[in-house]
């Protein structure tokens, strides 16, 4: 078996060469590079625009701007099934509803001469009013009928059974994606048919996109994406970028490249919106809860009358309750779209609810641990349905050992070493494990070699790897054997890589184009009077390293190679489908689980916080790779104990722009901020979910920010409601 | 944009009189950024990399003369032992590679209030020597920086080099950051006791316009150390010392931290790196 082995990463030598080419790394003849001016303002209308110096710079081949830029039809964000992107139409009027903006797209021979052209460009603006963040229009709350409320039994009835209640305001802030890989775009235009190559978690939804947005048939839109430098959830929609390649690219009749710059990206793709999120618990003495109340307000862009679902819709509440009622709302201000960054909701709504839970076990005298113990749901909370398989208590158990929780000291400020205050603290993780319908086709060819094809993306986590090694169970050959090619809209279609589908979607699809690709071999084998296999019942046979044969008699059998040779077969192929039910349909929620502990150092003098140790445990079915598992989990706690403690997109709020749209000034965590993770793994049969595989990515960054939380309050007796935990905020 | 690689310190010297808008380029660890950001066009460049003078340092009459080129990687290996202060400082600098291009020179250049070879430098009494085609002055450190990104030095000259006393006494160096590594400061706190003078030098960075010297706060506990029979120093003294060097600051709010932040974290660095210094002094009589 090849599932469950820690398979390198396939691609792994040529990235760290500089083999591997990127987006941005791609030449073509005749290419001509696109820079886009964005908007000085984040409110407004164009009133005026200055293109001649610009023009008369050199090198300078087109500046298209609303007045001439080619007509567009709108995309309605929920017809292309990723996130929604951007909706508002790009450069086809003057209106303004965030600072970036484009205003003009300057095309030119050279990266430099479009750059600065770019610079000559001068707009003037009537300025209207702008929203910089919620707080300034919290009474304009709204509900959205895309973000439904949960509501489960009674909470007042709840509220009065209950001995203990506490309640937490949480802050959340504008956090933005910022992958290492800038987002970029070529556009070729071959008549009336395109080309784009493009860095994307969704070469399918970007397909759809330019097809509607442009009038074309999807068959005339070619979109691939060989390799990402990570995308997080910003590179899953149709943005501005695509949008102005593509035009850059027609009006020009060259092909162009746009590369959008490390101080655009807070404009050109997503980020985690700020909210504000509003927790009551009440329980018995004991601890089991009898109430869930949770309400949350959180940002939209200025022009979403239906905020994406995908920021908003998902409880995220791990915890049995009789009574559970959770509204989400919204406030409209000047900034590009949000969208889910490193999961929709639960990333961050669980750092209210941990929160809260911490407070209860505080209130209660019960270990963190216990109270979450007491309160594990056997059902999903919210619908009552079975869980396909849960492995939380496992978890539970596991990473404690691990960790020593039970040395834990519950009083606050107790435990000290060196003049500095240790803290432990824990969080529940989990996420919905859920696929998307695709289909792969997997080709043996006559040398014994697999090619699996399939229009799905490697963001980065490891899904070339994977496919290789599904398909060789599958087909029954070394991993070695399979190669894969994937990220492109002529493959059979596949997904976008988000919401931790690809693992999921990937083993149920390969798994079926192989099983098909293996069974149509063995019936030629079967067939063909010249094979040792001549007449044998197709179940009979099974395949063990390119070699079919007898399961009885091993001895009778031939390799795939010998077969397709004699029969003068160049290659065989197959489709596989995948077909799930859709999410959250069918008789099981299916979700995958886990735990985070983690111990920080705060000097109390300071403020400064670091954390020393981390355990984090995982269940999310059958572990593929745990070599990549253990990728994800590394990165996934990295990345949340940047949203705990390091990074903030700081808005002016005179001017709606963000501060510090710069790796100056927003600070993804560095090596010296992360100490040694222990990734462990639970592993769990799964009848209900494709090859008992359920994904991984977000999870892993789940739970973290609440963990750290909760060591923070438990080192300092300080509980911070509002991220990132900064220093000053623990100087009591 | 004219670009000049001159390869001696007088032709450099020539260049820069004739053009005296002209950037001068050490390690391009602040002006390639700049560049880069857009916030300068410079007419002209001088790139200073190929004058190997700039990259060398030796002793004058037991001082240290360290050229202006030397990147913050060589003074942690070679110098660490006899400026351990400003070794300590270029450890906190950046990542690897930025140590390995950027110079205390373009530091004094930049004459950022956060840049971090300033506190060691004040707390040790160096002087910069400054050099035009008109000839070569001594600034001290703290005569040195006369503003927000703005130093002494007339549009004509050129940083040649620094020079600074091997350290007499213990040195100490802290640093907050919004991160452990890679940050610029929020703030910093530079210490040298000088026990041949009976004198106490403190560097202050990222709390005022300018890195500046805690005059208040050296007078004070110059007065108060016993440095003959040296006693551990009471609480007291050393929060009375961290509250003076805190009032010599006159810090602003800004994104990595505010001005309360900044002024109570100086008054906790004072105190530590004065309780360190002060120790390690006594564990060494
Ligand atoms: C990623 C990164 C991290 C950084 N981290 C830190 C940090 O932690 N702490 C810190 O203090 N700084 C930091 N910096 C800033 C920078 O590295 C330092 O200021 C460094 O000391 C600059 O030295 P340089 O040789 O690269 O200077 P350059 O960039 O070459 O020059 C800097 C300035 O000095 C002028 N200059 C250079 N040489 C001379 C000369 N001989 N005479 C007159 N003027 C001259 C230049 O014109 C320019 O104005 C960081 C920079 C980057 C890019």
């Amino acid at each position: 078996m090849s599932v469950g082995q820690p398979v390198v990463r396939v691609e792994g030598r040529r990235k760290v060469t500089g083999q591997a080419r990127y987006t941005a790394d791609i030449a073509e003849d005749g290419l001509v590079h696109a820079v886009s001016v964005g908007a000085s303002v984040a409110s407004g209308r164009i009133t005026a625009m200055d293109t001649s110096a610009a023009h008369d710079a050199g090198g300078v081949l087109a500046i298209v701007t609303h007045h001439n830029a080619p007509r567009t039809h709108p995309v309605p964000g929920r017809e292309v099934s990723g996130p929604a992107g951007d909706t508002i139409p790009i450069l086809q009027d003057d209106r303004v509803y965030y600072a970036e903006q484009p205003v003009a797209v300057v095309v030119a021979h050279t990266l430099e001469q479009a750059r600065y052209a770019a610079s000559l460009v001068r707009v003037s603006y009537a300025l209207e009013p702008a929203v910089a963040t919620m707080y300034q229009r919290l009474g304009e709350a709204f509900e959205s009928r895309y973000a439904r409320p949960v509501v489960v039994g009674d909470v007042d009835s709840g509220f009065a059974q209950a001995d203990v209640v506490v309640e937490t305001t949480c802050h959340l802030q504008m956090q933005h994606q910022h992958p290492m890989e800038l987002i970029a775009m070529t556009a070729h235009w071959s008549g009336d048919e395109l080309t784009v190559r493009a860095s994307t978690q969704s070469v399918g939804v970007l397909r759809a996109g330019i097809a509607i947005a442009f009038g074309l048939r999807p068959e005339q839109v070619r979109v691939t994406s060989e390799f990402l430098g990570g995308g997080f959830g910003g590179k899953a929609s149709l943005w501005w970028p695509t949008i102005t390649a593509t035009m850059a690219a027609r009006v020009t009749g060259r092909p162009v490249r746009l590369v959008v710059s490390r101080a655009q990206m807070v404009a050109a793709s997503g980020h985690r919106a700020r909210s504000q999120q509003r927790v009551r618990l009440g329980a018995r003495r004991d601890g089991r809860l009898t109430a869930i109340d949770y309400d949350t307000i959180t940002e939209t862009s200025a022009w979403y009358d239906t905020p994406p679902p995908s920021i908003t819709s998902i409880t995220p509440i791990p915890y049995r309750s009789p009574a559970i009622r959770a509204i989400p709302r919204f406030v409209k201000v000047n900034t590009q779209s949000p969208t889910p960054m490193r999961s929709p909701h639960e990333g961050q709504g669980l750092v209210a609810i941990e929160s809260a839970m911490d407070e209860l076990a505080e209130r209660t005298g019960l270990d963190p641990l216990e109270l979450r113990r007491r309160n594990y749901a056997d059902r999903e909370p919210w619908t009552g349905k079975p869980w396909s398989s849960n492995g939380l208590l496992e978890c539970y158990d596991l990473g404690a050992r691990r960790f020593g929780w039970s040395r834990r000291d519950p009083k606050p400020r107790s435990m000290r070493q060196g003049g500095l205050l240790i803290g432990w603290g824990m969080s529940t993780a989990f996420r919905l494990a859920e696929s998307r319908p695709a289909s792969a086709r997997a080709v043996l060819h006559a040398d014994g070699t697999v090619l699996v094809q399939m229009g799905t993306q490697d963001i980065g986590t490891g899904t070339y790897t994977i496919i290789g090694q599904v398909a060789a169970d599958a087909v029954g050959v070394t991993v070695d054997r399979v190669t894969a090619e994937i990220a492109d809209t002529d493959l059979p279609p596949a997904p976008p890589s988000i919401g931790s589908f690809t693992a999921q979607t990937v083993s149920g699809t390969v798994t079926n184009a192989g099983n098909a690709l293996r069974d149509k071999v063995i019936n030629v084998a079967v067939a063909d009077e010249q094979s040792p296999l001549y007449g044998a019942a197709p179940e009979q046979v099974i395949v063990h390293n390119g070699r079919m044969r007898l399961r009885d008699d091993p001895a009778r059998g031939e390799t795939y190679a010998e077969l397709l040779r004699r029969n003068g077969l160049p290659a065989v192929d197959a489709i596989g489908q995948h077909n799930p039910p859709g999410i959250g349909e069918g008789t099981h929620g299916r979700y995958a689980f886990g735990v985070d502990f983690a111990e920080v150092r705060v000097d109390p003098s300071l403020g400064t916080v670091r954390v020393t140790r981390y355990v984090k445990v995982i269940e999310a079915g059958k572990i593929i790779n745990p070599r990549t598992t253990r990728s994800q989990v590394i990165g996934g706690v990295t990345f949340g104990i940047g949203q705990a403690l390091t990074e903030v997109s700081e808005m002016d709020t005179q001017h709606a722009r963000i501060a510090n749209a710069s790796f100056w000034g927003y600070h993804v965590p560095v090596n010296a901020d992360v100490p040694a993770i222990d990734a462990q793994f639970v592993e769990v049969d799964d009848p209900h979910v494709p090859q008992g595989v359920k994904g991984l990515g977000e999870l892993c960054t789940i739970g973290a920010a609440p963990a750290i939380v909760n060591a923070v309050a438990h080192a300092t007796g300080i509980r911070v409601r509002e991220l990132p935990i900064t220093a000053d905020k623990l100087l009591g | 944009m004219e670009f000049h690689k001159p390869r001696t310190w007088p032709e450099a010297l020539a260049i820069k009189a004739e053009h005296p808008d002209a950037t001068p380029i050490a390690g391009g660890t602040d002006v390639m950024v700049e560049l880069n950001f857009d916030v300068h066009r410079p007419d002209v460049l001088i790139d200073l990399t190929e004058i190997a003078e700039l990259r060398e340092w030796f002793t004058v009459d037991g001082r240290y003369r360290v050229g202006s080129g030397v990147p913050y990687a060589r003074i942690i290996d070679e110098l660490g032992a006899t400026l351990p202060g400003l070794a300590m400082a270029s450890r906190t600098v950046g990542s690897p590679q930025i140590r390995n291009r950027g110079t205390v020179g373009g530091n004094l250049g930049a004459a950022s209030p956060a840049g971090d070879a300033h506190p060691p430098l004040l707390a040790a009494g160096a002087e910069i020597e400054v050099a035009s085609v008109r000839g070569t002055r001594l600034i001290p450190a703290d005569e040195f920086y006369t503003g927000v990104k703005r130093n002494a030095m007339e549009p004509d000259e050129l940083i040649a080099a620094f020079h600074i006393s091997p350290a007499d006494g213990p040195q100490q160096f802290a640093k907050i950051g919004t991160r452990n590594a890679m940050v610029i400061a929020v703030c910093s706190f530079g210490l040298a006791l000088h026990p041949s003078t009976r004198t106490v030098g403190t560097g202050v960075g990222s709390a005022a316009p300018t890195p500046r010297r805690a005059a208040d706060a050296e007078a004070f506990i110059a007065g108060e150390l016993d440095w003959d029979s040296p006693l551990p120093l009471r609480d007291s003294v050393k929060r009375r010392f961290g509250e003076l060097v805190a009032q010599s600051a006159s810090p602003i709010d800004d994104v990595r931290g505010t001005a309360g932040y900044r002024q109570h974290a100086l008054s906790v660095m004072a105190r530590r790196t004065l309780g360190w210094a002060w120790d390690e002094y006594r564990r060494n009589r």
